[in-house]
């Protein structure tokens, strides 16, 4: 039995592709030990229901801690007693087997979803958690229940590997079948998220395109002016009307130059960063500088980083909506493996670097916080990003380097 | 020893930066030697090739040449990966900002704008510090790469501490910066000198920054809290009493 614990535990930490080297193996050992002589006692000393109760709390005791601590050492604890007590219940090979293989099963779904949840926002993530929760507690429910009907009236040992047989592939075909919907979700939300961004870049783009209709007509109109004047041959009167206008379309004529933003592929991308700006540039004083010096086109988790920028962009703009001689700059440079995004604003105070990575941490009044908690764990679920974030002559600087990683790689 | 090299088409400004930069070496006493001062992008690229010490850079970016400044930096990047570029410029565009980055130049002078004189002291200024800081071994820096030509260099005196989020995020965070990148705690401690003490799972501190031990809570000069496990508190506590008699 005790070898079987090992085995089990073995198992465990191939699925969470933990290295198996001198100190784990220690660990392993110790661990198993510690649960053998738990679980010996009971095996021995008392009734067959009595430890299944006993047992069955101190499982549950354990997964509430590893799900409440995401502590490995408690998971390992919990999969052993569980792997433990099939074993110890049962005593059928058959039904080791068959919990190694819903473990792994489970294992590769808990994958997916980590993966995917990373994605998706906190209240999907929390339904995740929540239905990983009931699930779990569903089959130890029916694993009770059954293991008490044994008890009261003992049925043929057959009908029982049959029953579980048929819990264990009910539980798989259902986890396979919320993967698939999580993924589906994700797939809609992304393109609804992408889709939001070009609108917002078109709409932008009308808006100029009007605006320079307008500044057209506004221009013949002056010229007009400047026949009256010549007309009448009033100089006077003309240098007035000079001085009047000149400053109208000066002011007209400053707004961005987004047609430097033409470099950034994928489309996307480009979106994000165009709506951005000009969403800044309509609504406060903010002089924006934007360098792009070289066209480049990036693949590499591209959804990642269109949420990123938009979040980096998104404190910026705010940050000089509060200021009224804001400078905003945006630049995007090809390195030789990867692009850099520098985003720089000019800020007054200096905020405390470590602090405003962290959950619910705001500068805001009314913000919720989670922004560049949101950013950080995103550079986290993805090597490709790093993030240095300075505080330099005035200017909060955020460089955004993404490692481009080629598809044969 | 830091070669200056000049690379400038209006012969007047370069007379000004070549006389500036001469009096600044000589009253200051640095270890740094004009080489070349030119309007001929070829001629610094010919003395590049058989010049094996770091350089100063002071380019013009609009030169009347085949090789404009830009083309020329990026050359003396392939020779010198090292050396410190200043770009001198008349106006101070997006593009130019861009190609700071690309060029990972140390300064840009606007002609006009800035002082010119002042500007190039302190660039001279700044690139002996940071050249003299690479030689010495007290003063040596946490280096890592991005990108084969994006190379971060942090200073580890100012580094207040290293920590993890998963086992593999770093971040290392100082006093003005915050860096997040791809790398593990175990690699970081091996490549930093004693000052530097493992306090928790995830947390690596500078003991020359702690400003003050609580039980088992160590506050950062920069008002960052960590906690520290146990056993590790009478090795941080030896390191900061070690650290104030040197101070």
């Amino acid at each position: 039995m005790f070898l079987e614990i090992i085995l089990m535990h073995i198992v465990l930490l191939r699925l969470q592709k933990e290295p198996l080297r001198g100190k784990k193996i220690a660990e392993v050992l110790i661990i198993s030990a510690a649960v053998f002589i738990i679980v010996l006692p009971f095996q021995f000393a008392l009734p067959d229901f009595t430890r299944v109760a006993a047992c069955t709390i101190f499982v549950l005791v354990a997964t509430a801690f590893s799900f409440a601590k995401e502590n490995r050492l408690a998971q390992s604890v919990f999969f052993a007693c569980f792997a433990n007590m099939i074993f110890l219940l049962f005593a059928q090979f058959s039904f080791f087997v068959m919990a190694c293989g819903a473990f792994i099963l489970a294992g590769e779904a808990g994958k997916i979803y980590e993966n995917q949840t990373k994605n998706l926002d906190e209240i999907t993530t929390n339904s995740v958690n929540l239905f990983l929760m009931i699930g779990t507690g569903i089959t130890w429910l029916v694993f009770i229940a059954l293991l008490v009907l044994q008890q009261i009236a003992p049925i043929n040992s057959t009908a029982v590997i049959f029953l579980n047989a048929i819990i264990f592939a009910m539980l798989a075909i259902l986890l396979l079948v919320f993967t698939n919907s999580v993924r589906g979700e994700l797939n809609i939300r992304m393109k609804d998220e992408s889709f939001a961004n070009m609108l917002n870049y078109t709409n932008s783009i009308e808006k100029m395109a009007t605006d320079a209709r307008k500044f057209r007509h506004d221009h013949l109109n002056l010229l007009h002016g400047f026949d009256g004047y010549f007309a009448k041959n009033d100089i006077n009167g003309l240098f007035g009307y000079y001085k009047k206008y000149a400053n109208v379309f000066r002011e007209e004529t400053a707004k961005i130059e987004t047609d430097a933003l033409q470099k950034i592929n994928p489309p996307e991308i480009r979106g994000v960063i165009a709506a951005k700006l000009l969403s800044a540039d309509a609504a406060a004083e903010t002089k924006i500088h934007i360098g792009v010096p070289y066209e480049f086109s990036i693949t590499t988790a591209a959804f990642d980083l269109c949420r990123i920028l938009g979040i980096l962009l998104d404190n910026a703009v705010e940050a000089c909506e509060k200021n009224s001689e804001a400078v905003l700059k945006f630049l995007a440079v090809k390195k030789d493996d990867g692009i850099l995004f520098v985003i720089e604003n000019t800020c007054r105070t200096t905020p405390n670097l470590s602090r405003i990575f962290k959950r619910g941490e705001t500068t805001k009044k009314d913000g919720g916080g989670l922004g560049l908690y949101t950013a950080s764990l995103l550079i986290e679920a993805n090597p490709c990003f790093s993030l240095t974030t300075r505080v330099e002559q005035g200017f909060f600087i955020q460089e955004l380097f993404v490692k481009e990683q080629s598809n044969n790689a | 020893m830091l070669n200056v090299f000049i690379c400038e088409d209006n012969s007047q400004h370069r007379d000004e930066i070549t006389q500036c930069v001469k009096n600044y070496i000589t009253i200051e006493d640095l270890p740094m030697q004009i080489v070349c001062s030119t309007e001929n992008p070829a001629e610094v690229l010919r003395l590049l090739k058989d010049n094996q010490a770091s350089g100063i850079y002071f380019i013009d970016i609009y030169l009347e040449n085949e090789t404009d400044g830009i083309a020329l930096a990026a050359a003396i990047r392939e020779h010198d990966p090292r050396g410190f570029i200043v770009f001198i410029t008349v106006d101070e565009g997006s593009y130019l900002l861009a190609l700071r980055y690309k060029l990972e130049a140390m300064d840009y002078i606007v002609k006009g704008r800035d002082n010119l004189q002042t500007r190039i002291h302190e660039c001279l200024q700044d690139a002996h510090k940071k050249y003299t800081g690479k030689c010495t071994p007290l003063q040596n820096n946490f280096v890592f790469a991005q990108s084969k030509d994006r190379v971060i260099s942090i200073p580890c005196d100012h580094i207040l501490y290293f920590t993890v989020t998963t086992p593999h995020n770093l971040i290392i965070l100082t006093a003005a910066a915050r860096h997040e990148f791809r790398y593990t705690l175990n690699d970081a401690q091996k490549r930093l000198p004693p000052n530097f003490i493992r306090c928790h799972r995830a947390y690596i501190v500078n003991t020359h920054k702690i400003s003050a031990l609580h039980k088992t809570i160590l506050h950062m000069e920069n008002g960052d809290t960590i906690a520290a496990a146990k056993k590790y508190i009478p090795k941080i506590k030896a390191a900061m009493k070690i650290s104030q008699e040197i101070s």
